[in-house]
């Protein structure tokens, strides 16, 4: 027993120091803004948004703004981290961070190596997803409340996992995954862009959440990255038929032409697949497999006929095929191997990769593409035919 | 155990006067005592007792009225001894005993026996009329089931004998009876069935009970504090219950069942720590059924002793492990509360003591009083007052709650003390305090046995076969009931 004692008296010892803290003495770090500093050369400017948690209880009526958003300049982020203590009130707690947001003008600078400081750092986690301010800073991007949504924090990630659902523009990278892909070879960086849809009308943050068409945060194509720098955009369709070639998306929708209107299809289950094919010079060979079912048509057809649906199914690869040409084409423009074909043929051809990674990227910029895609319609809805006007 | 060790050097007299002066001298001319005094033959004859611990109906009936009939007969008995031997073949009583000297007429006296003197004779007749008022049986209090026996043990141990005897008709069930407690002289009786119980067992029982030298004997828990193992532990070494039925299957077990006169909870030993989540039903219901709710009320255990401190660690030390929202909502509740998390807790876990103290302690009449000062006062109001956050009264009203889902109140004690200790560990290192003290509290069971039968049994040291009716129950037909009990862990020691 004495010995147990004695035991349990040096085992308490041994962790030093308590890290006690009461929760009404804490600043919860949601989200960080991470723009490029006015003052500093080569610093940053950092905004932290930290809730203001009296303002979201679950009782009490709200009558403010749930988030404060505290603005610090500093050489590195961990100096701006220390020096924001100049105006922020409580003991700061990262280990709730869950968004950043880096301007694209800090992007197309060069990120370096500005997520050490969350790998080395022993609170932060790395899970947070991380988002490019598209023309605009992170400062503007994190400062506005929208009515649905309870802060900015919450509608930047929620807006990009709803738009993932619907049809796969954006997607939710989280940091270790941008350092991973950062420091992998043969495969560039893409994140996913945010900005306000308007400019906010009045100074006041709460005539937003009165207005009925409010300033809100909208998902903005795929930022494309050489090495650390951001060197251009996939747009709309491109940004999705990333996501498909990458195998990365949950649903999206296909219209296709017909009888001078349109027919709509819905992707159910989608799968990409990327080859780097060998013969004599590379070839990028992409196989696209998905299962859609028809939920709009604006024209008349005869959907009972399974050679109307096989014709269908016709148009629509042929659509698929010509709109991700198009978008491998716009990488390659960029000469930037977003998709990973590099490192598949690091793979498969080890030797080959070795002596040509340094010229990789033009390479790429100049190989030939074939795109296969398998679509198949598995439903057309709760009606056959579209119904006929008489 | 006799105090008085110089009364048993010390014959009766043959005088029945002179016997009766010196027995009035010893218990202070003691109202009670009453004396009946006849003659027989010419010669004196007194039927001596105490009031309110005989059975009257019997002494007037099978006593009085006969040696009074005999006296009418006028038989010329030629000696003492032949008046005696007469007397004690009319007496239709069922126990007679001879005693020769004070120290045992003086304890049977007291016992509820009648005693008969009779002139010139140095013996003196003991009859056994012993009739303690007690209670009927009623339904059990502290240990409720659903569907099972309704009975329960009373004060009377001949009571509590014969609902045991009931249950097991067998020519194994055996019983010793002894006298502990140097002023109360309290009959214990120890049940066991031979060729079930360790026999060694039954022995170190009894030279334990032998050993025992305090005034009085009450309740089970002054054998229970007297002959345990370990006298430091918060963790109860024996089980006591109030069910018969609960002492025929430990019996039949294996245990050994020390029954006590004066209360209705009976002790079994040796005890493993899983019996304190086993409830009788858990044998009376569907077995699949039994077992989940076994695993609720570990879980219940577990959840009563580390909520606590669970919430305050997460709170104090490890807020990155609390999902975002909840945190938030956490926050914001916690915003305008005065006190440091660790005093928040601290007042509501004795809040709620003092409330079920108050709970067991007050008049009947005052009870929906108490509930309504309780829920209100303590639960709603001093949340909307800002002394303490909701989330601590739904913390301490949860662990509350589940103390009250295990069958036997011993162990829920333990987790009430171990709580306390665990609350404080918690403020002061977080989650690697309540590690260290778990772990402190695992050595400690392992460490731990009930007459020599490990307690964590049959967890440490591990066996398979009693894994059927440990943490889950198997089909009553493939139990092997001889491999669940604790004293194979001794026999393969």
């Amino acid at each position: 027993m004495k010995k147990l004692v004695t035991l349990l008296f040096i085992l308490m010892l041994i962790p030093g120091c308590s890290n006690y803290r009461e929760l009404n003495q804490l600043g919860l770090v949601i989200a960080m803004g991470i723009d490029v500093s006015k003052n500093i050369e080569n610093g940053y400017r950092v905004t932290f948004q930290v809730i203001n948690p009296s303002q979201l209880s679950p009782t009490g009526a709200t009558t403010g703004i749930p988030v404060s958003n505290y603005t610090a300049e500093g050489e590195t982020l961990v100096d701006a981290y220390r020096r924001a203590s100049i105006i922020i009130p409580r003991d700061n707690d990262v280990t709730h961070l869950s968004l950043i947001v880096i301007s694209e003008e800090l992007a197309r600078k060069g990120t370096n190596l500005i997520f050490d400081a969350f790998e080395r750092g022993k609170q932060a986690k790395t899970t947070f997803p991380v988002f490019i301010a598209r023309g605009t800073s992170a400062e503007n991007v994190l400062g506005v409340v929208e009515p649905l949504e309870s802060n900015p924090t919450k509608s930047v990630r929620s807006t990009s996992e709803n738009n993932q659902k619907y049809y796969g523009i954006s997607k939710t990278i989280p940091s270790h995954e941008v350092i991973a892909t950062l420091s992998s070879e043969g495969k560039d960086l893409l994140l996913p862009g945010i900005k306000l849809n308007k400019k906010l009308t009045s100074k006041n943050q709460t005539d937003n959440l009165n207005n009925i068409k409010p300033s809100v945060i909208e998902v903005s194509g795929l930022a494309i990255f050489k090495k650390d720098k951001l060197v251009g955009w996939f747009d709309g369709e491109n940004a999705r038929n990333a996501n498909l070639i990458l195998s990365e998306l949950d649903s999206t929708s296909f219209s296709i032409p017909c009888e001078k209107k349109y027919m709509t299809l819905i992707t159910k289950r989608s799968k990409g697949n990327i080859k780097t094919l060998l013969k004599r010079f590379p070839t990028l060979q992409v196989n696209i497999a998905l299962n859609t079912e028809i939920s709009e048509v604006n024209c008349n057809k005869d959907l009972t006929d399974t050679k109307v649906l096989t014709d269908i199914e016709n148009d629509l690869e042929k659509e698929i095929i010509r709109q991700v040409q198009r978008t491998i084409q716009i990488s390659q423009g960029t000469g930037t191997d977003v998709f990973g074909f590099g490192s598949s043929l690091s793979k498969e051809n080890p030797r080959y990769w070795k002596k040509h990674k340094k010229e990789w990227n033009t390479i790429f910029s100049k190989a030939k593409v074939e795109v296969k895609v398998k679509a198949s319609i598995n439903d057309s809805g709760l009606v056959t035919d579209p119904y006929e006007p008489k | 155990m006799s105090g008085e060790n110089h009364n048993h050097i010390i014959p009766l007299s043959e005088n029945v006067e002179e016997n009766i002066e010196k027995l009035e001298m010893a218990l202070g001319k003691s109202d009670d005592l009453s004396i009946r005094r006849l003659n027989v033959s010419a010669k004196n004859v007194a039927i001596i007792h105490i009031e309110g611990i005989v059975d009257d109906q019997s002494i007037n009936e099978n006593v009085i009225s006969p040696i009074i009939q005999l006296n009418k007969e006028n038989h010329p008995f030629k000696s003492t001894k032949e008046l005696a031997d007469k007397i004690v073949q009319i007496l239709s009583v069922a126990s007679i005993e001879f005693i020769f000297n004070w120290s045992d007429l003086l304890e049977n006296i007291l016992a509820g026996d009648t005693v008969i003197l009779v002139d010139d004779s140095p013996k003196a007749i003991t009859l056994g009329t012993k009739k303690i008022q007690s209670r009927s049986i009623t339904e059990p209090t502290t240990q409720t089931v659903i569907k099972g026996p309704k009975d329960s043990f009373t004060e009377n141990i001949s009571t509590n004998i014969s609902l045991v005897r009931s249950r097991i008709q067998n020519a194994k069930l055996r019983l010793k009876l002894t006298k502990v407690g140097n002023v109360t002289k309290t009959d214990v009786g120890i049940m066991y069935i031979q060729g079930n119980a360790d026999i060694s067992i039954v022995n170190e029982v009894m030279s334990r009970l032998e050993k025992i030298n305090i005034d009085s004997i009450l309740e089970a828990n002054y054998i229970e504090e007297a002959v345990r193992d370990n006298r430091k532990t918060l963790f109860p070494l024996m089980q006591s219950s109030e069910r018969p039925d609960v002492v025929a299957a430990n019996l039949l077990e294996g245990k050994i069942a020390i029954i006590i006169q004066g209360t209705p909870f009976v002790l079994i030993l040796p005890v493993l720590l899983i019996q304190f989540f086993q409830s009788p039903e858990d044998y009376y219901e569907n077995n699949a059924f039994s077992s989940f709710l076994r695993l609720i009320r570990i879980g219940s255990f577990l959840l009563n002793m580390y909520a606590s401190a669970v919430y305050l660690a997460l709170i104090t030390h490890h807020q990155g492990l609390i999902p975002t929202t909840l945190m938030v909502t956490l926050m914001a509740q916690r915003e305008r509360v005065p006190f440091p998390a660790i005093i928040e807790l601290l007042l509501m876990e004795l809040a709620f003591e003092v409330l079920r103290e108050a709970g067991v302690r007050m008049p009947r009449a005052i009870g929906p009083a108490v509930s309504i000062v309780g829920a209100l006062i303590l639960g709603q109001a001093a949340v909307e007052a800002g002394f303490v956050s909701a989330a601590i009264v739904i913390i301490v009203a949860t662990s509350a709650i589940n103390s009250f889902t295990l069958p036997n109140t011993n162990i829920v004690n333990t987790a009430r003390g171990l709580r306390f200790l665990l609350i404080f560990s918690s403020a002061f290192i977080g989650f690697y305090g309540i590690l260290l003290l778990t772990l402190c509290i695992l050595v400690h069971l392992c460490s731990l046995r009930s007459f020599g039968v490990p307690y964590v049994a049959p967890f440490a040291p591990f066996r398979m076969g009693a894994q059927k009716d440990s943490l889950i129950r198997f089909p009553i037909t493939s139990i092997n009931m001889n491999d669940t009990e604790g004293n194979k862990e001794t026999k393969t020691k």
